[in-house]
């Protein structure tokens, strides 16, 4: 059993792509949330697109129904993701209790990827991995938008499915 | 005060944290930093002596309700237990985590708290909801 500290942070921090475009134009929570669902309908090679909207609408009337906030940060960024890594298989999704979308990939408990998308550029994560050799390696850190899944892939999330 | 191993813990977790109504994620088990300073909270069912864990779950809303709390339609109380649980954590990551008797007098007298983990280990929430073997509703 393998117990790690796994950070990776970046040199360079990359700006997202379109967020600051999309703030112009819808900037209240409500017209935020609709916005990142017509660009989640937008990402046609995304087969779970329609699970995943449903999905978060629930999630959002869970969090107005507990008074509790739903990040548009997090959404914008996890829509981000997908638009990246459209073949992922469909992910179980939370909100965390500041407001972060938690998505996790996860078939066994000991194949458990969790990412939590924190609105910056950034993800935190969580990774339990089996070892060929037995026993699990277990890791939580950050990584960027754009190094994320390669790195976890590396540490041993076999079962991520993505074309890159 | 220590709970013994064959008891159980009990920890509410909103809608928003339930994946599919049947599992929790590990964000519900995640330590807060200042809000949870002396631990997790929840509730020891045992403690209500000679009742079911059900009937000890009706005096653990009604403490929630006397406190105040807001309980989600859709939320639920996972139920962990407690030697089960110390022993995932402690085989997985060799972390040693202890179920204490925390009582927030007078209104919730079951209160409990996990400690032994901090706000940024997040792998030991996770292996925690790994550990669920109950849920029962957070509205009767």
């Amino acid at each position: 059993v393998f117990g790690r500290d796994y950070t990776i942070l970046a040199e360079t921090a990359v700006l997202p792509p379109t967020a600051s475009r999309h703030l112009s134009i819808a900037d209240t929570p409500i017209e935020r949330f609709i916005s990142a669902l017509e660009r989640l309908w937008a990402i046609k090679a995304l087969n779970s697109r329609g699970e995943i909207a449903h999905r978060l609408a629930t999630l959002r009337s869970a969090c107005l129904e507990e008074g509790e906030a739903i990040s548009p940060d997090s959404i914008e960024q996890f829509i981000r993701f997908l638009t990246r890594y459209p073949s992922l298989d469909m992910p179980r999704i939370v909100i965390t209790d500041n407001g972060n979308v938690r998505a996790s990939w996860s078939p066994e408990p000991d194949r458990h990827f969790a990412a939590e998308f924190s609105g910056g550029n950034s993800i935190r994560f969580v990774l339990f991995a089996p070892r060929p050799e037995g026993g699990v390696a277990r890791f939580a850190g950050s990584e960027t938008e754009q190094r994320l899944v390669t790195a976890v892939k590396q540490l041993g999330a076999a079962w991520l499915r993505v074309d890159t | 005060v220590s709970i013994p191993d064959n008891h159980h813990f009990a920890r509410y977790a909103g809608g928003s944290r339930l994946i599919d109504g049947e599992t929790v994620d590990g964000s519900a088990f995640r330590v807060r930093p200042d809000l949870d300073a002396d631990g997790l909270s929840g509730n020891w069912p045992e403690y209500f002596k000679e009742k079911s864990l059900e009937e000890a779950l009706v005096e653990i809303r009604n403490a929630y309700n006397a406190k105040g709390r807001a309980i989600g339609a859709r939320s639920k109380f996972a139920i962990l237990s407690v030697g089960g649980t110390k022993d995932s954590v402690w085989e997985k990551e060799k972390r040693r985590i202890d179920f204490v008797h925390t009582p927030d007098c007078p209104l919730d007298l079951s209160h409990a708290s996990v400690t032994g983990y901090n706000p940024g280990d997040e792998i030991i929430a996770d292996i925690i909801a790994q550990t669920v073997i109950r849920l029962f509703p957070g509205w009767a």
